[in-house]
């Protein structure tokens, strides 16, 4: 099943492989990005990142629906899956992979983003973006790390 | 000398990070950008000039401060830290684990397993963490192979 749906730029890092894995007990981490993707050496880079005890799958943003809808029903599995950004998700959604819930954790400044929430920033079509996942039914919270407490997206925007 | 102490709750066992230098306020400031705010942390850096008698007493006081379960990590097997720390185990008012060789990974660890695991648990696992993330990066993502020439090279040399 998906235990775990978070938007974070920097993919696998410290706080994905040291807290996030452990608190969903993740054993497999799907990356979903067609940039990591199409390149050979970032897709093997990815994978020889994957913390202990997991294994890291990297799939093009068109074709993830399909392949996590069939994870998902896998009981067995715990899957952690990261984006870069809110628009693979949209484009998962799209293709009818149902998201009850995603964790926006890291997105970097960018000339395109303004702050946000703490550490996170989002662009003008971000925001929207945010706002299509909502009103799709999706629970979207702002949480850098487990032991902090998550903040509705929607509240964020409300205030901006 | 530097101490420091974070807040403390009643059910939480005590990591006390201790050693040469501004290490252990460090490690402490790192595993902080990654785990999140951490609660019932301390550390005692000994510094320089420090006269290692009364690094020793301020150990005692210190582990005997706290009622909590006690995880004592240093940062090197056999300097002062460790050896302040094992002088004055007798005078302990309850057994305290205590690991060597503290790292990042080790910490983090530690942070995230002591409620749930006894000592000895704790102790293999702090210990395992610590090993099994050193690695040769270039060997792991095969980012180049060394030529046979120069392999040759380092042979004559030696």
């Amino acid at each position: 099943m998906i235990a775990l749906t978070r938007i974070d730029d920097r993919l696998i890092h410290g706080q994905v492989a040291t807290q996030w894995v452990r608190e969903v007990h993740a054993d497999k981490i799907y990356i979903v990005d067609d940039e990591t993707a199409n390149d050979e050496f970032a897709t093997m880079i990815c994978k020889g990142l994957a913390p202990l005890r997991t294994e890291v799958f990297v799939l093009h943003e068109d074709k993830a629906a399909e392949a996590l809808k069939e994870v998902d029903q896998k009981q067995d599995v715990q899957a952690l899956i990261l984006v870069k950004g809110p628009g693979a998700l949209i484009k998962m959604l799209n293709g009818g992979l149902e998201l009850k819930k995603v964790i926006v954790g890291g997105m970097g400044k960018r000339a395109d983003r303004k702050a946000f929430y703490r550490s996170i920033s989002v662009s003008d079509e971000e925001i929207d973006q945010f706002q299509s996942m909502i009103e799709k039914g999706v629970d979207l919270q702002c949480q850098i790390v487990p032991s902090d407490n998550s903040i509705p997206v929607s509240k964020l925007i409300k205030k901006q | 000398m530097k101490l420091y102490c974070s807040d403390l709750k009643e059910d939480l066992p005590v990591i006390i990070l201790m050693s040469h230098g501004p290490f252990a306020e460090a490690l402490l400031e790192s595993a902080r950008l990654i785990a999140g705010e951490i609660e019932n942390a301390a550390y005692l850096c000994l510094e320089e000039g420090d006269n290692p008698q009364d690094f020793r007493k301020e150990i005692e006081k210190l582990l005997n401060s706290f009622a909590q379960r006690k995880i004592v990590m240093v940062d090197l097997l056999g300097g002062t830290p460790c050896n302040s720390f094992v002088s004055v185990v007798n005078s302990l008012k309850s057994e305290v684990l205590a690991v060597s060789g503290m790292n990042l990974p080790m910490l983090l660890e530690v942070i995230s397993s002591r409620k749930s695991m006894t000592d000895a648990e704790l102790s293999d696992c702090a210990q395992a963490a610590g090993k099994e993330s050193i690695c040769n990066i270039n060997e792991k993502f095969s980012l180049y192979r060394m030529k046979q020439e120069d392999k040759n090279d380092c042979v004559n040399q030696n």
